[in-house]
């Protein structure tokens, strides 16, 4: 039987999958058009495999909630409240450690270093510290 | 903060899964309330109370006290 609890994940998920389907062939045209080198397809890689892992975590969470993990649940909506605390300590973190890593990597701009690698790095470190951060909460609450 | 949660579910003889069911969270929340590491909010206490017919003061205990 299908629930009203149901109905409104199974909503949410599809509208969610949607839009980022959408953002994914929208950002992948334009960098194609406008964007530098091969920069779309590592985009197109990138963002299918997010879009996959996000319909996977949905589809998890919907038919087998109970072998859900933490971030399965925090990024499907389905989050309860300690879910949330955790979400909420990593994005805390990753809000601590991103002022002073824009500065250094602004800095580093204003000395002539090349752009691209710098705001590459900067994108990963910040996703590192985010899972990192996520990972500790998770262990400790 | 100690509480008195595990032993109220072992007596009821509910699973962690069951309870959690019960109150609307992941197994993995109640484990980590059980254990002490994460203090649930008021209104997820006030459920665990009104669950097990009792108080929150009955379930749980200040470290200090």
């Amino acid at each position: 039987m299908t629930t009203t609890t149901d109905r409104r994940h199974l909503v949410g998920a599809s509208l969610g999958l949607a839009v980022g389907l959408v953002a994914l062939v929208t950002g992948a045209l334009v960098l194609r058009e406008h964007g530098p080198g091969n920069m779309w397809a590592g985009y197109l890689a990138g963002a299918s495999l997010a879009l996959l892992a996000a319909g996977v975590a949905f589809w998890r969470t919907w038919r087998r909630p109970a072998q859900a993990t933490t971030a399965e649940r925090a990024f499907t909506a389905s989050a309860d409240e300690r879910d949330r605390a955790i979400l909420h300590r990593a994005a805390a973190t990753l809000g601590g450690v991103a002022l002073p890593l824009t500065g250094a990597a602004a800095v580093l701009l204003a000395l002539g270093v090349e752009p691209a690698p710098v705001i590459g790095t900067l994108l990963w470190t910040e996703l590192v510290v985010f899972v990192a951060a996520f990972a500790v909460a998770n262990r400790k609450l | 903060m100690r509480n008195e949660i595990r032993r109220l579910r072992e007596e009821n003889g509910l699973s962690q899964a069951a309870l959690a069911d019960a109150l609307g969270v992941s197994r993995q929340t109640v484990n980590s309330i059980e254990t002490g590491r994460y203090d649930p909010s008021l209104p997820l206490a006030f459920a665990i109370a009104r669950h097990f017919g009792t108080t929150i003061e009955e379930i749980f205990h200040d470290d200090d006290h």
